[in-house]
């Protein structure tokens, strides 16, 4: 192995500190992607081991996050009849659109971030309630009915409410403050 | 997206896709919806969104934590009442239980907790053991790992719970409860007993008796052992000679001569005060609390972390769970300890350093050129620290992922600098590692024991090594990485990754580094791991992987001004972090010494 220069060791540490910066934003087409959290870290995991590998194919100037989503999209592609064989992913042309749809995303993930914990404060009781359940208790959908004695239909319907709720909200928020900067 | 119908559908179906119930024709309705509606995709990416952000703040932040808002009050009003009459229904079939427990033997002893790993024998029969099963004399139980057996003496507080490759028969004893402990070991809390009777454990070599205290025992072939935690105990041999009494902070060991030798145990760990302790705990966030839940979970399984601590001034081997707790000595007093533990790939035996000298056995042959400057040993010993003996003057011993071979670093005679050596376990001999440029150090294997790993002075040797048809150690070629630089490298179970400790500026003291490993030996660009960098000076040292690779046990000490990249001076706790994110960390060691040299080892059994 050769030793590198001081210019090829300058644009390394760039890159990596990209990954960094995009490592949330990432994570979260992955788990898009496979759903199942231990396996998207595992996933991501493999991301970030190919992006150390191949700093130098990256372009300087371009899409970090398009271009490191490309290498999760190929990641997931590649072990889609290995690792990922128990997980029913969705076609390859739905897995594009996906990333499509996230390089067209503007936001950074601080942003949504920061977003996304102001509507936490605004959300109903009642769905607060639920979504705390299903992610700060990591509780499957029906233990939460049983729970609170509801019926299943009706958490469902609350976590799909609730979460689509935040995302208007959220999408509400980092619009305005778009406008506010301009 | 046209239609609130086609919109409750899309609703419908990314929930079912997130909550991982979406059956194959619904996920691929999702994928078609997705192709065909830049509207579908947009909202679908936004849902993901905050499905990602949800996770992530639920992880590592509390602001989703929040009292039971008002229809939950009502659904749990609702669950109490519905809770209450089924507490009533299983008080009574309680009762009734009880009574037809009380019909054959009320303090009979039971089954607390018990594994799938246990094993049970009744009448010379295995027997399918379950939790809450009442216990006769003449049951034989034998455990595997750490945790399987936990034994309960009904209406008293005595509890038993049996150490991991144990085997422990309940005897029949007019006069008190005795069990015979054939070979492993127990930890025993004894409640006060009532007059006239008591509890007893039997050894091949020793009985002990105790009226109410907690002690731990552990039985070799050759030797049994108490340490007595709490009150005293009675010890005598199974020679019948006079008992002799062990009280708490003492242990007895049965020696030759048929003699039970008392002796001071040493510093019993953690040695920090529980307030202290307690207010530290007090503030972790919901995301340490899980990291340590995760840890607990480890421990159960039999994963434990080595390292050395200086508590009694003197550097010793112990090992523990990996959330710090059931901390055990190695190399117990009386005589030197020892230090950069590395235990066995199954366990069971340990490799050290430690300065040469008499008292810990055995003996190397005296090589005036070493002793000039260098008088530290490899020393090999059980686990229990039984068996210590010197194998080869030399230091940072490391095994091979089979557990044959040792490997280490020594002095060069006469000719400065270092080498690297291999001890073969089965052939008991030694011999030098040649081909590995001068200064290479503190050498490892890689997961499949195909490459040797040493750090020099200002790069990275990786040593391809065979054995050959006499089963001889030999390199067959090295590769140079002179953009790497550190010590005490280390390579996950998986062989993906290397750590390392490198030095920064002098007034930011040392970092863990890691880079990628290829299956042939190479190793990609160093990476900082984000352990605080760039807020305050810290020293970070000796890394290692758990099983799983995905969590990393380190030793960090606060740095003051004064201290330079390479000391080793300041106090050092042990902590625990997830790799390679390092977004939680936990401390685990809680002790007045300085904690080092962390090497973490058992199975990976969660995933």
């Amino acid at each position: 192995m050769t030793e590198q220069t001081p210019g090829e060791s300058e644009a390394r540490a760039r890159v990596l500190r990209l990954l960094v910066e995009h490592h949330d934003e990432l994570f979260s087409f992955i788990l898009s992607i496979v759903r199942n959290l231990s396996v998207a870290e595992d996933v991501m995991q493999d991301v970030a081991v190919v992006v150390c590998e191949r700093w130098n194919q990256f372009t300087v100037g371009t899409d970090f996050g398009k271009w490191s989503r490309q290498i999760a999209r190929y990641k997931i592609l590649s072990e889609r009849d290995r690792t990922l064989k128990r997980i029913h992913l969705l076609d390859d042309d739905a897995i594009d659109r996906i990333a499509v749809g996230f390089d067209d995303d503007r936001h950074t993930s601080h942003d949504h971030l920061a977003a996304l914990r102001e509507c936490l404060k605004h959300l109903k009781d009642r769905a607060r309630n639920v979504v705390r359940l299903r992610y700060s208790g990591g509780i499957s959908c029906e233990a939460i009915a049983r729970r609170l004695g509801t019926a299943l239909t009706t958490v469902y319907q609350d976590l799909s409410r609730a979460r689509g709720s935040l995302a208007n909200c959220v999408e509400r928020r980092l619009t305005s403050a778009g406008r506010g900067q301009r | 997206m046209s239609g609130s119908l086609t919109a409750e559908r899309f609703d419908e179906l990314v929930l079912a896709y997130f909550e991982e119930t979406a059956r194959p024709e619904e996920v691929e309705e999702l994928g078609c919806m997705l192709s065909a509606d830049d509207a579908a995709l947009g909202r679908f990416v936004r849902r993901a969104k905050v499905h990602a952000g949800l996770t992530k703040l639920a992880k590592g932040e509390n602001v989703l934590l929040g009292p039971l808002d008002g229809d939950a009050r009502r659904s749990t009003v609702r669950t109490y009442y519905w809770g209450a009459l089924a507490a009533s229904v299983a008080l009574l079939l309680g009762v009734a239980y009880m009574a037809y427990r009380g019909s054959r033997d009320p303090s009979a002893p039971y089954l607390h907790a018990v594994s799938k790993h246990a094993v049970l024998t009744r009448d010379g029969k295995p027997l399918e053991s379950e939790k809450g099963m009442t216990l006769r004399p003449g049951d034989v139980l034998e455990s595997t790992g750490e945790g399987d057996i936990i034994i309960v003496y009904p209406g008293e507080d005595t509890r038993v719970e049996v150490s991991s490759d144990s085997r422990l028969r309940l005897e029949d004893a007019a006069s008190g409860k005795t069990l015979y402990l054939a070979r492993g070991g127990l930890r025993a809390e004894v409640a006060a007993q009532s007059r006239g009777r008591h509890v007893a454990v039997t050894t091949p070599h020793a009985e002990v008796r105790v009226t109410g205290t907690i002690f731990r025992m552990r039985v070799t072939r050759e030797w049994t052992g108490v340490e007595v935690e709490k009150g005293a105990v009675r010890a005598r041999t199974r020679k019948k000679d006079e008992p002799v009494e062990i009280t708490e902070g003492y242990s007895g060991l049965t020696g030759e001569g048929g003699k039970i030798d008392v002796a001071a145990m040493p510093p019993r760990l953690p040695a920090v005060p529980d307030e202290e302790r307690a207010r530290l705990l007090a503030v972790e966030t919901p995301a340490q609390k899980e990291l340590r839940a995760e840890l607990a979970q480890f421990g159960a399984r039999g994963q434990r972390v080595a390292f050395c601590n200086n508590t009694d001034g003197v550097q010793r081997v112990y090992t523990m769970k990996p959330d710090g707790s059931d901390v055990r000595c190695v190399t117990p007093s009386p005589g030197p300890g020892g230090f950069n533990p590395h235990v066995s790939p199954d366990g069971g035996r340990a490799v050290f350093e430690n300065r040469i000298d008499p008292k810990l056995g055995g003996t190397l042959p005296a090589d005036p050129r070493y002793r000039k400057r260098w008088d530290l040993a490899v020393y090999l010993a059980d686990i229990t620290g039984d068996g210590r003996r010197p194998l080869t003057v030399g230091g940072a011993p490391h095994w091979s992922p089979d557990g044959r071979r040792i490997i280490y670093h020594y002095p060069r005679p006469g000719e400065g600098g270092w080498r690297v050596g291999v001890f073969d376990t089965d052939s008991g001999t030694e011999r030098a590692l040649d081909g590995i440029p001068s200064g290479g150090r503190d050498p490892c294997f890689s997961a499949d024991g195909s490459h040797v790993i040493v750090s020099a002075k200002s790069a990275f040797f990786v040593a391809a090594v065979d054995t050959n048809a006499d089963g001889v150690t030999e390199v067959t070629g090295v590769t140079t990485f002179n953009h790497l630089k550190g010590i005490d490298a280390e390579v996950s179970s998986d062989g993906r990754w290397l750590v390392w400790v490198q030095g920064t500026h002098k007034s930011m003291g040392s970092w863990i580094y890691y880079a990628s490993m290829g299956t042939d030996g190479s190793i990609g660009p160093g990476i900082s791991l984000p352990l605080g960098w760039g807020k305050e000076a810290s020293v970070n040292y000796h890394p290692d992987f758990s099983p799983s690779g995905k969590y990393l046990v380190y030793a960090h000490a606060k740095a003051d001004p004064d201290v330079r990249s390479w000391s080793h001076g300041s106090k050092q706790e042990l902590y625990v972090t997830r790799f390679p994110s390092c977004d939680v960390t936990v401390r685990i060691t809680w002790n007045n010494g300085s904690n080092r040299h962390p090497q973490w080892w058992g199975q990976e059994f969660l995933r």
